[in-house]
């Protein structure tokens, strides 16, 4: 908790740096696309937020994996507290994607095989929120969101590889591609510090989310408690 | 422990023909899919049997998920579960054998009754035994599937949506690939056979990981 | 950045869509550790409150 709050201010003050510098290489210095003009620029929080959700799903998955194998409460409140920030990443993944979607391709949805594994990505997080909400025990409510989460992270690769190889079969004739040609230094760099902004987000976000769901349990126990005594 | 798989699956499967209803419901709720279908989409022989494999797939698939919720329900609820994992047992056993009876009373007969209800989407004819192939192989990953999404929803009232809602994502590899291995060379090249061995390594995979996650669901529960 | 691009609204709603739920995102969480502390607080005051009149400091 002591290190939590020395470091807190810190992870908010790096956050914004690199928001401020990303988005201002990725606004104002970075060219537009000869292809795409200006609408390139939806990139630089679209491909943050996919990767974070990403990302964001395998921390939860292997705090699942400690809270199951270890048994220790910290795990599956880092997982708990992780949920709902992946899934606003994913949301806007999806968001950003459907509106670079419009202009490039036509329409607002295309069930392309990153849309579609992004879309059951954010099935998987609602999922996982819904036992959290259905199960009032937490001890219980951990195990089993535990177990869902386990066996979606397992889920992911083999549904990307499924989706890969479906949507190559029923892939239209003529569809945008979004791995074009090798990407210019003056696009990756506020690509990457966008990315890595997005990143701090999670982990600023994070640290306040467990500290709420520890102080939740403990409001939890003592009016448990104080009802017992009641009684 | 092979007896006691036996057993379980006798008592299940002894149950569910009795009460007769699990077998019923499966086949008219996919019988309704299939006609609700043309008269929907309009009665264009083309179009139908362009999308009749997939069609099938997915009125086996409502099908299959109609029936998994209660797939637990009974034995949560009067103790029996309890018993059989207060046994010597594993509880890994008894989870594979009631996915066992859960895919012979669902799964199995309407993947063998699917190619017969073809005919009404008119089906190519040549697709009638790879889609009966794919279907059975198909079937046993989604019984496996709704019985780890019944045991993990088994504790709570309003299970129903959160199982469809679990079992989607896990679906949705079995859905591409099965209708993959059932369509022949329809969208083009015939790749029905590799769809066919990816089906089948999806069933292994989920015949490994499921009972165990399963048993972990149920045994939660029962704390 | 020019502004007359075509497809600019496209641009700039998905960066408004981004700030949205983000923003939203950092109150909700905001707005949840702060009635925890409260709660703990009010929780912890009224143990005090409580030990203090039955006489039992160290219940």
């Amino acid at each position: 908790m002591r290190l939590q709050s020395t470091v807190q201010p810190w992870v908010w003050i790096i956050t914004f740096a690199l928001f401020g510098v990303g988005l201002f290489l990725g606004l104002a210095r970075a060219p537009a696309d000869y292809q795409q003009g200006e609408t390139v620029r939806i990139m630089y929080v679209h491909v943050p937020a996919a990767w974070s959700a990403l990302m964001v799903y395998t921390v939860m998955a292997v705090a699942s994996i400690i809270g199951i194998v270890f048994r220790h409460p910290l795990a599956d409140i880092a997982a708990k507290a992780a949920a709902p920030i992946g899934a606003a990443f994913c949301f806007l993944a999806l968001a950003t994607g459907s509106l670079w979607g419009k202009p490039m391709w036509g329409t607002w949805w295309v069930w392309d095989a990153r849309l579609t594994s992004m879309f059951v990505l954010l099935l998987l997080y609602l999922g996982y929120m819904a036992i959290w909400q259905a199960i009032d025990d937490p001890r219980r409510a951990s195990r089993i969101a535990a177990i869902v989460a386990i066996v979606g992270f397992i889920n992911v690769p083999i549904v990307k590889f499924s989706v890969d190889w479906w949507y190559s079969l029923h892939q239209p004739a003529s569809v945008f591609r979004t791995d074009g040609p090798t990407i210019h230094p003056s696009i990756l760099t506020p690509l990457l510090i966008m990315g890595l902004a997005y990143s701090f987000l999670f982990l600023a976000l994070h640290l306040i989310s467990i500290r709420s769901e520890i102080g939740a349990r403990r409001i939890r126990q003592t009016e448990l408690a104080r009802t017992g005594a009641l009684q | 422990m092979r007896s006691a798989f036996t057993s379980v699956v006798a008592r299940d499967f002894t149950l569910a023909v009795r009460q007769g209803g699990s077998i019923g419901t499966a086949i008219g709720f996919f019988l309704t899919v299939i006609v609700l279908l043309p008269l929907g989409l309009g009665p264009d022989q083309q179009l139908l049997q362009r999308i009749a494999p997939g069609a099938l797939w997915i009125a086996l698939l409502l099908s299959v998920l109609l029936s998994a919720d209660r797939l637990y329900q009974r034995d949560h609820d009067d103790g029996s579960l309890e018993i059989m994992a207060l046994s010597s047992t594993p509880l890994e056993v008894v989870v594979l054998a009631k996915a066992s009876v859960h895919w012979l009373t669902s799964g199995l007969p309407l993947a063998i009754a699917a190619p017969v209800f073809g005919f009404l989407l008119n089906l190519d004819t040549t697709l009638i035994v790879p889609l009966g192939i794919a279907m059975v192989t198909g079937s046993l990953a989604l019984s496996l599937l709704a019985s780890l999404g019944a045991a993990i929803t088994v504790g709570l009232r309003q299970g129903g949506l959160l199982v469809s809602l679990l079992v989607l994502p896990l679906y949705v590899p079995v859905m591409i690939f099965g209708v993959l291995a059932s369509s022949g060379a329809q969208s083009g090249i015939d790749n029905s056979g590799t769809a066919l061995i990816i089906l089948a390594a999806i069933v292994l995979a989920a015949l490994v990981v499921t009972p165990f996650a399963s048993a972990a669901a149920l045994r939660s529960y029962m704390r | 950045m020019d502004f007359s691009a075509p497809h600019m609204s496209f641009v700039i709603s998905s960066y408004a869509v981004t700030f949205v739920v983000l923003g939203a995102l950092a109150v909700w969480i905001f707005a949840r550790a702060r009635s925890v502390t409260r709660r703990l607080q009010q929780l912890d005051d009224e143990g005090a409150e409580r030990r203090r009149k039955s006489g039992h400091p160290q219940a």
